[in-house]
C-alpha cells in the first residue's frame, strides 16, 4: 500500500511539473530543460544494459536477485519517461528534419513502453513470465538502439556513422586552376568542412541549410543570407567575420573556424554574383585568387609501396643517407653525403626507385654517364644535381618525373637549349640555373612561356654597391718619441692603399702605401683602399703625436679599479677610443691618480697633458683639478709648479666626450714629477647615482 | 659492492616500470607499426626513437635564426608612423598607454614625449613594404620577405625576453628552440652538430649586455642537443683540437678503446646517457675535420664576398657569421642561431642605430639572396628579429637631433623569408601611435608554433616529460598563424 502511495505521488509530481512548465512559462524554461535531454537519455540505456547483465549472471550463478532487477528497471523507467519529456521539449527548438524527428520521437515512446512492460513483468510473480522476460529484454534493446540511431542522425548528420566505413569517393583530379568551379570545388568544400554539420537538411540550425544551392538561396529564419554581388550585406559573410566573442559569430566558438583565406574566397564568390556554375576561367585574372585556389586543386593520389628494409640497408651500405619524409609513410628522401659517386651505387638506388621523392646528388662527381637510371625515378618531387658535371644530356633522363617540382641545376653545364627542351616535356615549378650557361634572356623568355620560376644569379644590381673593407693598423700606437713606422693590413687581396698626411681626404692620386708609412713628425693620417669592381673603403683616420719622453719609471699611489686595470696604460703611447671599455682606458672609482714619474735624468719640459674621458650616463666624469709637482732630488720635497682647475659650468653632455687637459710649465728643468689628477669624487645631486663615487677615466699622461 | 649499488641506483623502480611498460612493449609495437621509424632523423644520434617526427611533411628542413639582441627599434626600421612626427614632443596619451608596465629606466620620467623616426621611410618592391633609409639593401629584397608588424611579448627586460623567445619561458632551465629541433628531428649531417650558434657584437652599442650560453642550452634534454658555439678565434669550437704531438690515428685508437669500455658499461647498466656519450665522442672526432673546413672561407669567390660586404672577411662580424650560416646550412645543419648584440638604444639612438643597421643590412639581404640562388631558400626558414621593440616616446631628453627609446613589449616587427612563408607579405598592423597592436597580433608562442609547423611538427604534440610534467616549447599556448604560410 505504501509503495503505491509513493508511486502516485511521483506520477502526480511529474505531471504537475510538466503542466506548470508548459503552461506557466513555456518558451524559455522548456528550451532550457530540453537541452538536458542528451544527459538524461543515457541513464536508462546504461541501466538497462547493466540490468540485462545482472539478470544473465544471476541465472547462471543460480542466485537470481529479483529485487535488484526490479529496482533497476524502475530506475530505467523513471529516467526514460523523463528523457521522453525532455526530448519533446528539445524538439521545440526547431531546425531538425521533421521526418527523422518523428521517427525518433515515436521510437523513443515505444522504447519507454517496452521498459514499462519489462518493469511490470519483473514484478509479476507468475511462472511463465520468467520465460518471456529475456525475449522482451532483447526487443527493448533493439528499440533503444534504433531510437539512438535516429537521435545520432539528428545531432551529427546522416552520414556520421558511416563516414569512415564507406570507401572514400575518388575525386576527379583537377590540375588547372582554370578548370576549377568556384562553387563546387571551392566554396562548397569550405561550407562542407565548417558549416554543413549544423546547417543541413536533417539539422537545420536557425532554419538554415547550406547543403544545396537551393537551400543557400532560400536562407534561414531571418530571411536570405546572400545578397548577390555584395558580400558585406550578406548575412552569411557577416556572421563569419564578426568577432569571435560575438554571440552571432559563426561557426560558434569552439568549432573549427574559417581561415582568413576561406573568408576571402567566400566574399569573392558572393561579390561575383554568387554564381553556382561559374568556372574560374570565366573570371577576370586575379593573383590573390589564383594563389588561394592552388590549395583546392586535386591531384591524383599515388599509392606507393613501402620499401623493404633490406633494400634500404643496401642503399645505405653504398653511402647514401636515407630519411623518411614522414614516419609511417613510404616516401623517402635520399642524399649522397660523400663526393665519390659510382654507377654501381646508383644502380643500387634503383631498388627503391618508387619510394624516392627527394634525391640529392649535389657536390658529387655525378656525370652524364651515370644519369641514365634517372628514367626510373618517376615519383621524384625534388632533384638536386647542382655542383656536378652534368650537361643537357642528363636532362632528358628526367622527363619521366612528371611530378617534379624542384630541379636544382646550379653550377652545372646545362644550356638554354637543354632547359628549353626539358620544359617542353615537364614543367617543374622551381628551376635553379645560377652559374650555368643559361642566360638571363632565355630565363625571361621561358618564364613567360611556362608556369615556372627560374632562378638565375641574385640581382646583379645588388652586388655593385659594396664598399671595400676599411683597412686596419697593425699596431694601436699613435704617440712616438722620434720616429714611427705605421703598418696596415687589409683582408681583401690586391687592394691599393692611398694615404694623406695633411688631413685631406685621400683619393687615387694620393700617396700610395708600399709596406709601411714612416713618420718623424706629428701627422693626421688618412687612409683609403681602392680596388677595381669595388667602391672605395671608408677612410681610416688617426692622429699621430710626437712626445718628448716616454715614461718607463713611475709609481702610482692608488691602483685603478680591477675592471679597468693597467697602470702602465698611462704611458703606453696608445690613446683610447670613445668606447671607455676598449681596454685602453683605466678607471678609478672615487680615487685620484697620484703618479710619481722618474724621467731618469734632468730634462727640460714645457707642458704635461692628461687625456680624460667623460660619460655621465655611465657615471664617468672629468676630473676636478690637475696638479703638477716637481723636484730634482728624489729625497727632497716636491714643489707645486702647475695647477689646472676644471670649472664646470652649464650642461653635462649625454654621450661620450674626450678632452686633453694641458698644464703649461714652460722651461721646467726637472728629473722627478708628480702628477695628481683629482677625481670628481661624489656624483652631484641631479645625477641618478647622486652621493656615490664618480669614476675617473684616463688613458695617457704625456710629457711634452 | 659499490658497482652493485650503482646498478640499483640506475635501475630504480621507475626505470624498471618504464622499461617494462614502454621499453619492451613500446619498442616492439613501434617496430611492428613502422619498422623504419629509425629512419627519420639520424639513427645513432637520435635518441628519439618512437617520437614519430615529423608529424607531417615539412616545408622547411633548416632554420637560420638571425637574433637581433637588445631590441631593435621597429619605429626606425620598418614600422612607419607619420603621426609621431606630427605629434613630436607631445606627451603619450594615457588612453594609448593604458597603464602598460614600464622598465625602471623610464618609469621615473615625468614626461613621455612622442618622437618619430629621424630616418625617412619609403615603399619598396611589388609588395610596397615600408622600409627606412637605414636598410637600403633590405629594401631591395622586400619581395622575398614576410613582415610581421604585430609581434608582442610578455617580458620587458633583456634576459627574460630573450629566454622567452628561445625557450618559451621567461624563467631559465628549459631547452632552447634549436635543442628541441635537434631532439625531435635529429641531424641531417653526421659530421656537424644539428644546432650551432654564432655570436657577433654590433658597432651601435659595442659593450651592451652579454649573452649567456644557457640561451642555447639543452635544458632538461640530453646534452647532445645543446647548441654548439662556433667562435671567431683560432679555435672555432673549444677543446676540439688534439693536443700537440697527438696524431689523428692515435686519437682514433684511443676513442676505439674508450668506446669498447663504454659499450661494456652500457651492457651492464643500461644507462642511455652512456650511449649518448659514445655518440658525442664520435661526433667530436668527425668535427675535428668538418669544422675547420666549414669555417675556412678562403674558397669563397670575390663576387660572394662583395655581396655580403667586405666585412665578411673579418671573423666575428655579423657579415662573416651570415656567410658561415650559409655554409652551415649548405652542409645541412638543422638550426643555425646567430645573435647580433647592440640593439639596445636607450640614448643616442639616431647615431647608434645607424651604425647598427649598417652592420646587418647588406649581409642579411645577401644571405637571403645567396640562399635563393643556390636553391636553399625554399626549404630554409630565415627568421630576423629581436626580443622586443622600443617605445614611441623618448627616453631621456628629446632634442632636434637626438633621442632614445626604452624597451617596449606590446608591438614590434620581425621578418621571415623562405621555408614556406609568404614572400612579399605583411601581417598585422600597429595603431597610428605605434604603441598597441591594431590588427592580427602574433605572440611569441604563436611564432614558435608557426616555426615548428614549418618544420613538420605539431607544437601541441611535441612534448618531453620532466619532473612529472610534460613540457613543450610553446608551454600551454600558441597558435599556428596560417595566414603567413604559403
Amino acid at each position: 500500500m505504501k509503495v503505491l502511495k509513493t508511486k502516485h505521488i511521483l506520477t502526480i509530481t511529474v505531471v504537475f511539473v510538466t503542466v506548470l512548465i508548459v503552461f506557466v512559462q513555456p518558451s524559455r524554461m522548456v528550451l532550457f530543460l530540453g537541452r538536458f535531454h542528451p544527459v538524461i537519455l543515457h541513464l536508462p540505456i546504461g541501466a538497462i544494459i547493466l540490468t540485462l547483465f545482472i539478470d544473465i549472471v544471476g541465472r547462471i550463478k543460480n542466485n537470481y536477485p529479483s529485487l535488484v532487477i526490479q529496482y533497476a528497471l524502475g530506475f530505467s523507467l523513471v529516467f526514460s519517461v523523463l528523457a521522453c519529456i525532455l526530448g519533446y521539449f528539445l524538439s521545440f527548438e526547431g531546425g531538425y528534419d521533421l521526418n527523422t524527428l518523428d521517427k525518433h520521437l515515436w521510437l523513443g515512446v515505444i522504447s519507454t513502453l517496452l521498459i514499462t512492460g519489462l518493469f511490470l513483468l519483473s514484478k509479476s510473480k507468475r511462472k511463465h513470465t520468467s520465460k518471456l522476460f529475456i525475449p522482451f529484454f532483447v526487443l527493448t534493446l533493439i528499440g533503444i538502439t534504433i531510437t539512438g540511431h535516429y537521435g545520432s542522425i539528428l545531432t551529427h548528420g546522416s552520414d556520421f556513422l558511416t563516414q569512415y566505413a564507406k570507401t572514400p569517393v575518388k575525386l576527379k583530379p583537377i590540375k588547372q586552376i582554370d578548370s576549377l568551379k568556384l562553387f563546387d570545388d571551392v566554396v562548397f568544400k569550405i561550407l562542407d568542412s565548417k558549416c554543413i554539420q549544423c546547417h543541413n537538411t536533417t539539422k537545420r540550425k536557425g532554419e538554415l541549410a547550406l547543403n544545396t544551392p537551393e537551400n543557400i538561396l532560400k536562407g534561414g529564419e531571418h530571411g536570405k543570407v546572400i545578397v548577390k554581388g555584395n558580400a558585406s550585406e550578406s548575412q552569411l559573410f557577416k556572421s563569419i567575420t564578426l568577432p569571435l566573442s560575438d554571440d552571432k559569430h559563426m561557426p560558434p566558438e569552439g568549432k573549427p573556424q574559417l581561415t582568413k583565406e576561406e573568408q576571402w574566397l567566400i566574399s569573392y564568390w558572393i561579390n561575383h554574383n554568387a554564381n553556382f556554375e561559374n568556372k574560374v576561367v570565366n573570371l577576370t585574372e586575379n593573383d590573390t585568387l589564383n594563389k588561394l585556389l592552388e590549395k583546392y586543386l586535386v591531384f591524383e593520389t599515388h599509392n606507393i609501396k613501402e620499401a623493404s628494409l633490406s633494400d634500404i640497408n643496401k642503399v645505405k651500405d653504398v653511402g647514401f643517407s636515407v630519411f623518411k619524409l614522414v614516419p609511417n609513410k613510404p616516401e623517402l628522401s635520399i642524399k649522397f653525403q660523400k663526393t665519390e659517386l659510382s654507377k654501381d651505387a646508383l644502380k643500387v638506388l634503383e631498388k627503391i626507385k618508387d619510394q624516392i621523392i627527394e634525391l640529392d646528388l649535389s657536390n658529387t662527381n655525378l656525370s652524364d654517364e651515370m644519369t641514365i637510371g634517372f628514367k626510373k625515378f618517376k615519383n621524384l618531387i625534388k632533384l638536386h644535381i647542382n655542383n656536378t658535371d652534368i650537361t643537357d644530356a642528363s636532362l632528358k633522363f628526367i622527363y619521366n618525373a612528371k611530378r617534379l617540382q624542384t630541379l636544382n641545376l646550379y653550377n652545372t653545364k646545362v644550356t638554354n637549349k637543354g632547359l628549353n627542351t626539358l620544359l617542353e616535356n615537364i614543367v617543374p615549378k622551381h628551376i635553379y640555373v645560377w652559374q650555368t650557361e643559361v642566360d638571363d634572356k632565355a630565363i625571361a623568355m621561358l618564364k613567360s612561356k611556362y608556369e615556372t620560376v627560374i632562378y638565375g644569379a641574385a640581382d646583379a644590381n645588388f652586388v655593385e654597391i659594396s664598399n671595400l673593407e676599411t683597412p686596419t693598423f697593425l699596431s694601436d700606437k699613435n704617440l712616438f718619441v722620434d720616429t714611427i713606422s705605421v703598418r696596415l693590413q687589409s683582408k681583401i687581396k690586391n687592394v691599393k692603399i692611398y694615404y694623406t698626411l695633411d688631413g685631406t681626404d685621400p683619393d687615387s692620386t694620393s700617396l700610395i702605401y708600399q709596406d709601411k708609412i714612416f713618420l718623424d713628425r706629428p701627422a693626421q693620417l688618412k687612409i683609403r683602399t681602392y680596388k677595381k669592381g669595388w667602391l672605395p673603403s671608408n677612410i681610416l683616420e688617426k692622429k699621430f703625436f710626437k712626445v718628448k719622453h716616454q715614461v718607463s719609471k713611475y709609481n702610482l699611489v692608488n691602483q685603478p679599479d680591477e675592471r679597468y686595470p693597467g697602470g702602465n696604460k698611462l704611458f703606453d703611447f696608445k690613446e683610447g677610443s670613445e668606447l671607455f671599455r676598449d681596454g685602453k682606458w683605466i678607471g678609478f672609482s672615487g680615487d685620484d691618480i697620484n703618479a710619481t714619474i722618474d724621467l731618469e735624468s734632468v730634462k727640460t719640459i714645457d707642458k704635461i697633458s692628461v687625456n680624460c674621458l667623460e660619460n655621465v650616463a655611465n657615471w664617468i666624469l672629468f676630473p676636478k683639478k690637475i696638479l703638477v709637482y716637481s723636484t730634482t732630488n728624489e729625497n727632497s720635497d716636491f714643489r707645486k709648479i702647475g695647477e689646472l682647475k676644471i670649472n664646470r659650468t652649464g650642461q653635462y653632455g649625454n654621450g661620450t666626450e674626450i678632452k686633453k687637459y694641458t698644464i703649461n710649465i714652460p722651461n721646467t728643468k726637472t728629473q722627478y714629477l708628480r702628477v695628481v689628477v683629482e677625481n670628481f669624487k661624489t656624483l652631484p645631486s641631479w645625477h641618478e647615482g647622486a652621493g656615490t663615487d664618480a669614476w675617473l677615466f684616463v688613458d695617457e699622461i704625456l710629457i711634452q | 659492492m659499490e658497482e652493485l649499488s650503482k646498478h640499483f641506483i640506475n635501475n630504480n623502480r621507475r626505470h624498471f616500470l618504464k622499461k617494462l611498460g614502454f621499453g619492451i612493449g613500446g619498442l616492439a609495437a613501434a617496430s611492428l607499426l613502422d619498422p623504419f621509424s629509425s629512419l627519420s632523423g639520424q639513427e645513432q644520434l637520435n635518441s628519439s626513437l618512437g617520437l614519430n617526427l615529423p608529424h607531417f611533411a615539412p616545408k622547411a628542413k633548416r632554420i637560420i635564426y638571425l637574433f637581433q639582441s637588445g631590441g631593435p627599434s621597429q619605429l626606425e626600421l620598418f614600422d612607419y608612423k607619420p603621426l609621431l612626427d606630427k605629434m613630436r614632443g607631445q606627451d603619450l596619451p594615457d588612453s594609448v598607454r593604458k597603464g602598460q608596465r614600464l622598465t625602471g629606466m623610464t618609469s621615473g620620467q615625468e614626461r613621455f614625449p612622442l618622437v618619430g623616426s629621424l630616418f625617412k621611410f619609403n615603399q619598396y618592391g611589388e609588395s610596397r613594404a615600408w622600409v627606412s633609409d637605414l636598410m637600403p639593401n633590405t629594401a631591395k629584397i622586400v619581395d622575398e620577405l614576410c613582415f610581421i608588424k604585430s609581434m608582442h611579448t610578455e617580458a620587458i627586460n633583456h634576459d627574460p625576453a630573450i629566454t622567452f623567445f628561445q625557450t618559451g619561458s621567461q624563467q631559465t632551465g628549459r631547452p632552447s628552440m634549436g635543442s628541441w629541433f635537434s631532439y625531435g628531428l635529429g641531424s641531417l649531417n653526421e659530421n656537424l652538430p644539428a644546432f650551432t650558434v654564432l655570436l657577433s657584437r654590433g658597432t651601435g652599442r659595442p659593450f651592451s649586455q652579454p649573452l649567456y650560453s644557457r640561451l642555447w642550452g639543452n635544458g632538461f634534454l640530453s646534452s647532445l642537443h645543446q647548441g654548439v658555439q662556433f667562435r671567431s678565434g683560432k679555435d672555432p669550437v673549444l677543446y676540439l683540437k688534439d693536443p700537440e704531438g697527438m696524431t689523428r690515428g692515435e686519437r682514433r685508437k684511443m676513442l676505439d678503446y674508450i668506446s669498447e669500455l663504454n659499450h661494456k658499461q652500457e651492457e651492464e647498466f643500461g644507462d642511455p646517457e652512456i650511449n649518448s656519450r659514445i655518440a658525442q665522442y664520435e661526433m667530436a672526432y668527425r668535427m675535428q675535420t668538418s669544422v675547420p673546413e666549414t669555417m675556412n672561407i678562403d674558397d669563397e669567390p670575390e663576387h660572394i664576398i662583395k655581396m655580403y660586404g667586405a666585412n665578411c672577411t673579418t671573423p666575428g662580424t655579423y657579415a662573416s657569421n651570415c656567410l658561415l650560416a650559409r655554409r652551415l646550412v649548405e652542409k645541412d645543419v638543422r638550426f643555425v642561431q646567430l645573435y647580433h648584440m647592440g640593439w639596445d638604444q636607450h640614448f643616442d639612438l639616431p647615431s647608434q642605430i645607424e651604425r647598427q643597421a649598417r652592420d646587418i643590412d647588406q649581409a642579411t639581404a645577401a644571405l637571403i639572396l645567396d640562399l635563393k640562388q643556390r636553391g636553399l631558400l625554399e626549404d630554409t626558414l630565415v627568421v630576423w628579429g629581436g626580443e622586443f621593440g622600443r617605445t614611441n616616446y623618448s627616453q631621456g631628453t628629446l632634442t632636434d637631433t637626438n633621442y632614445g627609446r626604452d624597451h617596449h613589449p606590446k608591438c614590434f616587427t620581425m621578418f621571415m623569408a623562405g621555408g614556406g612563408v609568404k614572400p612579399g607579405f605583411t601581417y598585422g598592423e600597429t595603431d597610428d601611435f605605434g604603441y598597441n597592436i591594431a590588427k592580427d597580433p602574433m605572440h611569441v608562442h604563436d611564432l614558435q608554433a608557426t616555426i615548428m609547423q614549418q618544420m613538420g611538427i605539431d607544437h601541441t604534440k611535441f612534448t618531453y616529460k620532466h619532473q612529472g610534467r610534460r613540457f613543450r616549447l610553446t608551454d600551454v599556448s600558441g597558435h599556428v598563424i596560417n595566414d603567413i604560410l604559403t
